[in-house]
C-alpha cells in the first residue's frame, strides 16, 4: 500500500517523509493523507477559481447574492457540524451512554430558532454581516462595535478549539507532529478565505458536509447491519460492553447539578442562533425564501445527522470498547473523541478509516474557514469600512484590509493554537455558544422583534452579557480550578448562559426602557419601517449583478 | 408604508408572528422537559420502555423530540411556502406599493 501509493504520487508525498521523522510514534496513514490530499487539492483549485470571480465586497462577503438555498443549505450544516459534533458527541455518547443525548437533541431543537424566527427577516435586512441588520434602526458606531466585539470573541474562542483539537486529532490520525498539523491548518484556511473569499468558503463548506454525511451514513449502516436492524441487540450488546452497564441507559453524572443542566441547555439552544459564521451565511442567498430554504435544508441535515451520530456512539461501545488493539495502557488511543474514528476502521478496515480520517480532518479545516471569514469581515466590513473609517474606503481598500485580517487571525490562530498544545479546551467552545447566545443573539433577536429597544440597552445588555459569560467561565470549576489549579472555584457552576442570558435580556430591557433620550425616540419610529422590510423584502439588498 | 395599516396585512403577519413563535415554543419548552427530567428526575427517563427491552424512556424521548423537531420544521416551510408567501405577494400588488 504504502509503497505502491508513493510511486503514484511521489511530488506529493515526498514532504510526508520528513514528517515520518519528526511522527510522535504515531504510524502514517497513507491512505488518509492520499484521501485529504485529494480533498486539498481540489478545494484549493476552487479556491483558484472563486479568486477569479471575487470582484467586489459583494462577491467577497456573500458569494455575490449567487448561493441557491439548497447549496446554502448544504453549506451552512457544513459551518454548524464541526469535529465537535461529530467525533466529540459520538464520543460522549461513547463514554455516558444517555447523558450525551442531550447535545444531540440541544443541537437540533436549536435549528428552530434559526428557521422559525431568524432566518428571513435576517435575510432582508442584512447584507454581509448580523451587525448590518441591527444598525438599520440603531446608531452603527456602538452597535457595529459591539457585534464585532462579540463576533470577534465566538471566533477566536471556537478557533483556538478546532485549532487545539485538529492538532491532536491529526497527531492521531495520520501521524504528523502537532505544529505541523496546526500549521497546515492554519495556512490552508488563509488561503481558502483571502483568496476565495465566501465562494470558496462555501463550497470548501458545501464539500465537507457532503463528505461528513456520506462517510457517517455508511458509518452508521454498517453498525445497524451488525445488530441485523436491531436497536434492541445492538443497546443490549452495549450494557454488555460498557462498564457502567445498564448505567448507560439512565442520566448519570455528566451533569453536576441541575443549573449546570439547563444553562448548558440555553447555551445549546440559544447559541446557534448567535453563530457570526452561520449567521453571515443566510446573505449569500438572493432572498428571503431562499434564506427560509437554507435554514430548512441545514436544520434537516444537522437533525439526520445528530440522529445516526448516536447509532454511531452506541456502536462504539459495543465494537470499538471490547477490541484491545484500539488500546493503549488501559486507555482509548487518542481519547474518547476517536471513537467514531475506530469505529470506521473495526467496521470495514483501514480505508474506511482512511477516509473517515480524512473527512473529519477536512470538517475542522472547513469550519476554521468559516470562522475565519466571519472574524474576517467583523474586522474590515464593521469596524474599518463603518467604524474607524466610515465611509472613507472603497470596495478595494476593505478587501485588503480582509484580507489581511484574515492573514492576521490565522497567524493568531496558529500562535494560540500551539500555545494551548495539550491543554483542555473543551470549555472555550461552551464559552463561545454562551457568548453567542448572551451577546449577538439578544442584539439580533430583540431589535428584530421589540419595538422599544435602543442603542443604549443593546449596548448596555450585549457588554454585560459578554462580561458575566467571561467572568462565570474563568471563575467557575473549568478555568479557575481544572485549568489555572485553584481548589475552590469561585462560581459553583460550570455553565455560565443561564446567567449570562439572564443578565443581558434583563439589562437590555431595563436600559432600553428607561432610554428618555431623542434617539431611542428616533429608533422606536424607524422601527415601522424596519419591520416592514423585513417582513416584505421591500428596499432589502438584492443580489449582485452578475 | 400604508401596506402597514392594511388590515389584512396585519392579520396575515400576526398569524405567521404566532406560527413561527408557537412552533418555537413546544420544540424549546420539550426540550427543557427533556432537559430537567435529566436534571431533577433522572429516574424517570432510566425506566425501560417494556418488560422486555433494555431500552430505556429516555433513548426514544431524546430520538422522539428529534424527530419531532424535523417534523415541525418540514411543516413551517411547508405552510410558509404555499400559504404565507402567496397571500403575502397578493396583498403586495393589490396594494400596489412595489
Amino acid at each position: 500500500m504504502n509503497r505502491t501509493l508513493m510511486s503514484v504520487v511521489p511530488g506529493l508525498l515526498c514532504p510526508l517523509d520528513l514528517w515520518a521523522i519528526e511522527g510522535a510514534g504515531a504510524p502514517i496513514n497513507v491512505t488518509a493523507i492520499a484521501m485529504f490530499m485529494v480533498f486539498v487539492i481540489a478545494t484549493l483549485g476552487i479556491t483558484w477559481w472563486a479568486a477569479g470571480r471575487t470582484k467586489s465586497t459583494d462577491d467577497y462577503y456573500a458569494a455575490g447574492g449567487g448561493i441557491s438555498g439548497a447549496q446554502n443549505g448544504l453549506a451552512i450544516a457544513g459551518d454548524f457540524m464541526s469535529a465537535a459534533s461529530f467525533l466529540g458527541i459520538s464520543g460522549l455518547v461513547f463514554f455516558s451512554g444517555l447523558d450525551g443525548l442531550v447535545y444531540t437533541v440541544g443541537g437540533t431543537v436549536s435549528w428552530t430558532v434559526v428557521l422559525f424566527l431568524l432566518a428571513e427577516r435576517l435575510r432582508n435586512l442584512g447584507r454581509y454581516t448580523f451587525a448590518d441588520a441591527v444598525s438599520i434602526r440603531l446608531s452603527a458606531k456602538p452597535i457595529r462595535t459591539l457585534s464585532a466585539c462579540g463576533t470577534l470573541v465566538v471566533v477566536l474562542l471556537y478557533l483556538i478549539a478546532q485549532m487545539v483539537g485538529a492538532g491532536a486529532l491529526i497527531e492521531v490520525l495520520f501521524g504528523l507532529p502537532y505544529e505541523v498539523a496546526v500549521l497546515l491548518v492554519g495556512v490552508l484556511m488563509v488561503l481558502y478565505v483571502s483568496f476565495g473569499g465566501m465562494i470558496a468558503t462555501t463550497w470548501v463548506q458545501i464539500i465537507k458536509a457532503f463528505l461528513l454525511l456520506s462517510g457517517s451514513t455508511v458509518l452508521a449502516a454498517l453498525v445497524m447491519v451488525e445488530f441485523n436492524f436491531s436497536f434492541e441487540t445492538l443497546f443490549r450488546a452495549a450494557i454488555d460492553a460498557h462498564p457502567k452497564g445498564v448505567k448507560i441507559m439512565a442520566p448519570g453524572g455528566l451533569f453536576p447539578d441541575p443549573i449546570s443542566a439547563i444553562s448548558l441547555g440555553l447555551a445549546l439552544v440559544f447559541g446557534t442562533a448567535g453563530l457570526p459564521h452561520v449567521l453571515m451565511r443566510f446573505f449569500t442567498v438572493p432572498d428571503a425564501k431562499q434564506a427560509r430554504t437554507s435554514a430548512f435544508i441545514a436544520a434537516s441535515l444537522v437533525g439526520y445527522f445528530y440522529l445516526i451520530t448516536i447509532i454511531i456512539g452506541f456502536g462504539a461501545i459495543v465494537l470499538v470498547s471490547q477490541n484491545p488493539s484500539f488500546f493503549a495502557d488501559g486507555v482509548i488511543r487518542g481519547g474518547n473523541n476517536m471513537a467514531a474514528v475506530h469505529l470506521s476502521q473495526a467496521l470495514a478496515g483501514d480505508l474506511f478509516l482512511g477516509f473517515i480520517s480524512a473527512v473529519a480532518f477536512a470538517t475542522i479545516l472547513a469550519v476554521v474557514s468559516g470562522l475565519t471569514l466571519a472574524g474576517a469581515s467583523a474586522i474590515s466590513h464593521d469596524l474599518f469600512a463603518n467604524v474607524f473609517a466610515a465611509g472613507r474606503l472603497n470596495q478595494s481598500d476593505v478587501l485588503r484590509i480582509s484580507r489581511w485580517s484574515s492573514l492576521i487571525l490565522g497567524v493568531l490562530a496558529i500562535g494560540l493554537g500551539i500555545a494551548f498544545k495539550g491543554q483542555n479546551v473543551a470549555y472555550m467552545v461552551l464559552l463561545a455558544f454562551a457568548v453567542a447566545a448572551s451577546v449577538n443573539f439578544p442584539v439580533l433577536i430583540l431589535s428584530m422583534y421589540w419595538r422599544r429597544l435602543t442603542t443604549r440597552g443593546a449596548v448596555a445588555g450585549g457588554s454585560v452579557g459578554l462580561i458575566v459569560a467571561v467572568c462565570c467561565v474563568v471563575f467557575g470549576p473549568t478555568v479557575w480550578v481544572e485549568v489555572i489549579g485553584f481548589e475552590r472555584p469561585i462560581f459553583p457552576y460550570k455553565y455560565p448562559a443561564l446567567f449570562s442570558m439572564s443578565a443581558a435580556f434583563l439589562v437590555t430591557f431595563v436600559v432600553s426602557i428607561l432610554d428618555a433620550s431623542a434617539d431611542a425616540q428616533k429608533e422606536a419610529e424607524a422601527f415601522d419601517h424596519q419591520y416592514l422590510r423585513s417582513v416584505t423584502g421591500l428596499g432589502a439588498a438584492s443580489a449582485s449583478s452578475h | 408604508m400604508r401596506i402597514l395599516n392594511d388590515p389584512e396585512f396585519q392579520a396575515l403577519q400576526r398569524e405567521r408572528a404566532v406560527f413561527g413563535w408557537l412552533c418555537t415554543a413546544i420544540c424549546v419548552t420539550t426540550f427543557f422537559c427533556f432537559v430537567f427530567l435529566l436534571a431533577f428526575a433522572p429516574g424517570v427517563l432510566a425506566v425501560p420502555i417494556s418488560d422486555k427491552s433494555v431500552i430505556s424512556i429516555g433513548i426514544p424521548a431524546a430520538a422522539g423530540i428529534m424527530t419531532m423537531t424535523l417534523i415541525l420544521i418540514g411543516v413551517f416551510t411547508v405552510r410558509a411556502n404555499r400559504v404565507y408567501d402567496k397571500r403575502l405577494e397578493k396583498l403586495l400588488e393589490a396594494l400596489g406599493d412595489e
